[in-house]
């Protein structure tokens, strides 16, 4: 048996993005009890905007591709609501609109073009508490499904260079199943 | 002569009262998550994400892959109230 | 509805729990005496296994004795207290990935200070505590540095690859060691003034109360056999390595089947792995 020294210290932050928290509008964590649910629309003289209907499961599985696309758009939003000094919510609705619509034409495109695919993914990430490694499989099928009809590719940001980053490794070390996947 | 099997007899039924316990909470578990194996170790976005899917699915469990919400979803968002701190 | 799913919850987790505590105090007898070459109870049930259930029904039917000069509802209420957190414990303790009760993100902290409430006498396990508790909890967070996480069920999960048993070792044995200590078993189980006590709340308690703190006492020795199995022999993990067999599958034979692929993802982890290995610690303990 071959030991592999990397107990924990890199198991979470495989795939997790590295928020620069420091220049984003940071505000204290406050407990809440209760909380209220205004019916009220928007006002008319903002534009109306179609809300994405995807849950938790979808857009994690869909995630890397619409930040493929939207990276722009994405970008674009961060950085107005770095520079609104908090005011983020009202200056920034602009960009919010784009980033929203830019995420729901993926997810509608997925949908038109590798729905099995996606679903299978999903479905599976659903059922095992939506942790990437555990879903190699479909995850191969649905990255060259979204790569040949949409030419979405998943890359990981700031993955060590020369490396075979973790979602293309065909052994999962700490999947289920830790053999080779496909 | 080893342990007689008599000994081990109350080590097999610790065993199998393990098993109990841990089947029918197996059972439990999937009838409260709609089938599906429960979610463990959420933090505040698995929980902010699955009261999401609560207000999108009607469902803490439930999915749909659709890209425009349902009518109703954008004005559903509760606001969490906090005391005010001058 | 939730609140009936809770409810059948805890009962799927109590009434097993508390019927193996039963079962342990059995199994520790027939256990030494077969070291002893005796043969232990063996007149109740089949082969003794009901002993426990006739002991506690004469225990219960006895008459109870307070010492004159005692506070009555604490002498009464302290082995309650003790009982009731040591089945606190067993909230957290997962049998699968999927598969607790309640599944806090500060787990081990809840598990080490539950189990520290559940220990009873004041100035015998006062001194046990600060010699030995201390012991334990600074091996809980040795491997709470391994993981990153408090989560008992992420400690579990990050054993997939080798249990800590093996980088561990050393720490595996500080830790029985101090988890018997903490138990107040064999080698440790009269800590101070040996010559002068007989075994303390043996007989000081009686009746239903002494009742209560037997299981009590039983209910935290399997629960530190649950511990010392989740922290270091990765819980409800497969005994057997599963990458291991994979391997030679895959390089002996080129098998690489998705039947064989849900096979073993049902394979690598069981409740069942669980109540073996804590089995075999309870057996150990004894």
């Amino acid at each position: 048996m071959r030991f592999h020294c990397t107990f924990g210290v890199n198991f979470w932050t495989f795939e997790s993005f590295q928020p620069n928290t420091a220049a984003m509008a940071n505000r204290e964590a406050r407990f809440n009890q209760t909380v209220l649910v205004d019916t009220t629309p928007m006002p008319d003289h903002i534009p109306k905007v179609e809300e994405i209907g995807a849950t938790s499961a979808p857009l994690l599985s869909a995630s890397y591709f619409i930040g493929d696309r939207c990276k722009a758009y994405n970008d674009d939003f961060m950085k107005c609501k770095d520079e609104s000094n908090g005011r983020g919510e009202f200056d920034c609705l602009k960009e919010g609109r784009k980033v929203t619509r830019c995420a729901a034409s993926v997810i509608k495109d997925i949908n038109t073009h590798c729905l099995d695919q996606f679903k299978a993914h999903w479905e599976c990430l659903e059922n095992n508490n939506h942790q990437l490694w555990e879903c190699r499989r479909p995850e191969v099928q649905l990255n060259s499904c979204v790569f040949d009809k949409l030419g979405l590719k998943k890359t990981l940001p700031g993955a060590p260079e020369g490396q075979v980053p973790v979602h293309l490794r065909p052994k999962q070390k700490y999947a289920q199943y830790p053999g080779p996947q496909w | 002569m080893g342990v007689p099997f008599e000994a081990l007899l109350p080590y097999g039924i610790i065993i199998t009262m393990f098993g109990v316990s841990g089947y029918g909470l197996h059972y439990v578990k999937r009838f409260a998550n709609d089938g599906k194996k429960a979610r463990w170790n959420r933090d505040l976005w698995d929980r902010q994400m699955m009261e999401r899917d609560q207000r999108i699915t009607g469902s803490f469990r439930g999915q749909s892959s659709n890209h425009q919400a349902p009518t109703g979803f954008d004005v559903s968002n509760p606001w969490k109230i906090e005391s005010r701190i001058y | 509805m939730i609140s009936i799913i809770s409810v059948i919850e805890g009962l799927l987790l109590i009434v097993p729990a508390l019927l193996s505590v039963a079962f342990v105090t059995i199994a520790e007898r027939k256990t030494m005496a077969s070291m002893q070459r005796r043969l232990g109870p063996n007149a109740v049930g089949y082969y003794g296994l009901l002993q426990a259930f006739a002991d506690a029904l004469k225990l219960l039917l006895k008459e109870y004795v307070a010492p004159t000069q005692a506070n009555i509802i604490l002498f009464f209420i302290g082995p309650m207290i003790t009982l009731i957190f040591s089945l606190l414990g067993y909230l957290v303790v997962p049998f699968d990935s999927g598969i607790f009760v309640s599944d806090y993100s500060l787990g081990m902290l809840y598990m080490l200070a539950v189990s520290s409430l559940a220990t009873y006498g004041s100035l015998r396990s006062t001194a046990q505590l600060i010699s030995y508790e201390l012991i334990l909890s600074s091996v809980i967070i040795v491997i709470i540095l391994l993981t990153g996480n408090l989560n008992i069920i992420t400690i579990v999960e990050s054993q997939r690859i080798v249990d800590f048993l093996l980088p561990l070792f050393p720490l595996f044995i500080i830790f029985f060691i101090g988890s018997i200590a903490e138990t107040n078993r064999a080698p440790f189980d009269l800590a101070e003034a040996e010559s002068e006590l007989v075994s303390g709340f043996m007989t000081e308690h009686s009746a239903s109360v002494f009742v209560f703190f037997f299981l009590a006492e039983y209910a935290s020795i399997i629960l530190i056999c649950v511990l010392n199995s989740i922290l270091f022999f990765g819980g409800y993990l497969c005994i057997i390595p599963v990458e291991l067999l994979i391997d030679i599958l895959y390089t002996l034979f080129g098998i690489n089947s998705s039947i064989l692929q849900d096979i073993f993802v049902n394979f690598s982890s069981s409740p069942l792995n669980l109540a073996f290995k804590t089995a075999l610690l309870i057996f150990v303990f004894i």
